[in-house]
């Protein structure tokens, strides 16, 4: 059985989640960003008590098929985000469309209409949490962070983080880890 | 006591991370996404057995990975001083580069804040203490010793010894055999 679930964006999430379904007896075959296959159906009421568990954390079951695709699409934004760099980031409204099969228009006015926001600032506000990320790491340059998050040059970074967060990426780093947001925040 | 942690992106990520923390028996003040604050000073060994929890979580402490870093840095600084050292055409910053895919500058700047000696002048005193032992233990020449060593020439080399533990090559060669004399 397919079961959606709401806010998961790391591995950490995902530890969590399972670690639910097992405390609550449920056996899992797989389970990945925003999706848990289980082995077996699950009764509804028991689904209820993972449901509510899951609540407490932040988590939620979803039950519609526009919540499903809503979150299809930030999951793959966030894995875009996090697990691709440098050339290999294509067009993403074209690397989306190949994932869901599914024409971008449609996908992008969906976004737009439930969340407020549009997918393109949605993946903005998540490469700007992950550039604090890495500038707090202090281990990369300025440019091998513009590189590494496909952005076209250092200037275009630095402007984009500005107009994001308010401050300089040196200031930024000055600053120091405490203006980091959790990101199923953005 | 902040400890920066690697990988954190989310209040899930809190979570697990004070688990781990309280798990080791560490009390633990507060958690925000990219540190830890705890109360009391860790042992190093409480802290490694830590890292290995969070490891499996993805997750990782910055400091120890800080650590292991400058060790790598001064193990390949030693592989290039002894082996690679020898009149290879490559530059100490690109083997560097080479052997810890990571830019040099922050390498660099990493290695002398943590040490307190920067790369260069590390290297130097690896040179030289080796043709110490040479001059100690072997019968080379100084041109063999120097070509050993990956210096163009004697006086650079002579000059460099002198420099860093004032005094040349030839009368350190001396002053050790007077004192085998002497006993």
């Amino acid at each position: 059985m397919d079961i959606n679930i709401k806010n998961m964006v790391c591995q950490r999430c995902v530890l969590v989640v399972s670690q639910i379904f097992e405390r609550a007896g449920i056996e899992v075959k797989n389970i990945q960003l925003g999706k848990v296959k289980t082995t077996k159906e699950v009764a509804p009421d028991k689904l209820e008590q993972v449901d509510k568990n899951l609540k407490e954390l932040g988590f939620e079951i979803i039950n519609d098929s526009k919540g499903r695709l809503i979150e299809s699409i930030k999951n793959i934004t966030v894995d875009y985000v996090y697990h691709h760099s440098g050339e290999s980031k294509m067009n993403f409204s074209e690397y989306l469309t190949n994932k869901l099969n599914l024409d971008y228009p449609y996908l992008s006015s969906l976004f737009s209409s439930v969340e407020g926001t549009t997918i393109e600032k949605y993946m903005i506000s998540l490469k700007i949490e992950r550039v604090k990320e890495l500038l707090v790491y202090d281990e990369k340059t300025l440019s091998e962070i513009a590189f590494e998050m496909g952005y076209s040059s250092v200037a275009h970074l630095s402007g984009q983080f500005k107009k994001v967060t308010g401050f300089t990426t040196s200031y930024f780093k000055k600053l120091g880890e405490q203006n980091r947001k959790s990101i199923n925040d953005v | 006591m902040r400890i920066k942690i690697r990988n954190m992106v989310c209040k899930t990520c809190i979570l697990v991370v004070s688990q781990i923390f309280e798990e080791a028996g560490i009390k633990v003040e507060d958690v925000k996404i990219g540190y830890v604050v705890v109360m009391d000073k860790i042992t190093p060994f409480k802290l490694d057995s830590v890292n290995k929890r969070l490891k499996k979580a993805g997750l990782e402490i910055i400091d120890v990975h800080k650590s292991q870093l400058i060790n790598k840095i001064k193990t390949s600084i030693e592989e290039y001083a002894y082996t690679e050292g020898r009149q290879s055409k490559l530059k100490l910053s690109d083997f560097l580069k080479m052997k810890i895919d990571l830019n040099y500058a922050y390498i660099s700047s990493l290695f002398s804040s943590d040490q307190g000696i920067t790369i260069e002048k590390y290297l130097i005193k690896l040179k030289i203490e080796r043709a110490q032992v040479m001059l100690i233990c072997d019968e080379k020449e100084l041109a063999e010793i120097a070509w050993e060593l990956g210096y163009s020439s004697v006086p650079h080399f002579s000059g460099q010894f002198k420099k860093t533990t004032g005094i040349s090559p030839t009368r350190f060669k001396k002053t050790i055999k007077q004192c085998y004399n002497e006993i």
